[in-house]
């Protein structure tokens, strides 16, 4: 198994002192060389590990680089780094000792405020992946999605512009089909389908991104004009604004 | 000669013994046929849902402003502060 290296967002702002990245970055693709480390380590499970013995509540690893000093937290398919600092030359205080000592403390005082207390000697609960970190992945998702979505879906408004035929693509799993009709007594025509069990927000968002459709003025269709609609088929149409439509032709196609 | 006339195909449509009970005293209540009855009130509640579901996706299109932060944010099922909180989306990716 190929895990991926992700710090932490604490990690990353607290112990690297890292700037945020928009999350068009995945936190996978920062450069630095702990995280390096840790992708190198971890990339699969024969690869023998030392434990942070004195972290009793969890199983974190040692992870070294040059004067760098990490704690990764491994679950099924990424490598956290959820701890990080620098060995400082000729400092005694050793990165790991700091980081049991800090765990000691913060096991102190989850025990003053939680009941019934941990056995353990540490906790490290607070350093591992949380809310804000699920937040970041399920939004580095969503702006890969959203970027092959606007890609994808300009790119078929385009084709049916040129020739008022209906063009599909297929978007995880469901089938996308954009018919554009110029001339339907002055006005131009838009119909989307959408085949397949696809959130709404999905489909929300697809309809956003047709250019020059008022955003109220979305109607559904439970029947074509020559047809009924198909089992989890659902139709869309609205009236573009021709002008849009034009400026879109003008434009180069996106890369995706 | 007598001529015949081919009468419009027609279709049975199987419903529960309850759901007849209910066309049947439907329709002698406003006077019509039991076909009449349920083809109506099928147009009526598709157009009563149809209606719902557009009013459904009117206001999930209301978040969106036609930024990437707003397509990112509603793909991911969270509010813009909180997609901000964790980096926000870079808005001149937009070619």
């Amino acid at each position: 198994m190929t895990r991926r290296a992700r710090p932490t967002l604490r990690c990353l702002r607290e112990d690297l002192s890292l700037p945020l990245p928009h999350v068009d970055t995945p936190l996978d693709e920062i450069i630095h060389p702990l995280l390096a480390k840790v992708a190198e380590r971890f990339a699969d499970d024969q690869t023998p590990q030392e434990r942070i013995s004195a972290i009793d509540d969890e199983v974190l690893f040692k992870v070294k680089i040059q004067r760098w000093r990490g704690a990764a937290w491994v679950d099924e398919d990424i490598a956290w780094l959820v701890a990080a600092g620098k060995r400082e030359e000729g400092s005694p205080e050793d990165f790991y000792a700091a980081l049991a000592a800090r765990g000691n403390a913060a096991r102190a005082r989850y025990n003053a405020e939680h009941s019934p207390p941990l056995s353990s000697a540490t906790y490290s609960g607070h350093l591992l992946p949380g809310h804000e970190d699920d937040l970041r992945w399920r939004a580095e998702a969503a702006a890969r999605t959203e970027r092959q979505l606007r890609t994808t879906v300009l790119d078929l408004v385009r084709q049916t512009l040129l020739d008022g035929r209906e063009h599909a693509a297929i978007l995880d799993g469901a089938a996308l089909g954009v018919q554009v009709l110029a001339d339907q007594g002055h006005e131009t025509y838009v119909a989307i389908r959408i085949i397949g069990s696809i959130p709404r927000r999905l489909v929300a968002t697809i309809l956003s991104l047709i250019p020059g459709c008022q955003s109220d003025a979305w109607m559904s269709d439970y029947a074509m004009p020559e047809r009924a609609v198909a089992p989890e088929e659902q139709i869309w149409s609205n009236i573009m604004d021709p002008a849009a439509a034009a400026k879109l032709l003008d434009e180069q196609p996106s890369s995706p | 000669m007598t001529m015949m006339e081919h009468a419009p195909r027609q279709i049975a449509v199987k419903v529960s013994p309850e759901g007849d009970k209910l066309i049947t005293s439907g329709a002698h209540y406003l006077h019509m046929s039991k076909k009449d009855l349920v083809e109506a009130a099928v147009a009526f509640y598709l157009d009563a849902r149809r209606e719902e579901m557009q009013a459904g996706m009117r206001e999930l299109l209301s978040e969106l402003d036609g930024s990437r932060a707003s397509r990112v944010a509603m793909l991911a099922g969270m509010t813009r502060e909180e997609l901000e909180s964790v980096g926000g989306t870079d808005e001149d990716d937009l070619q």
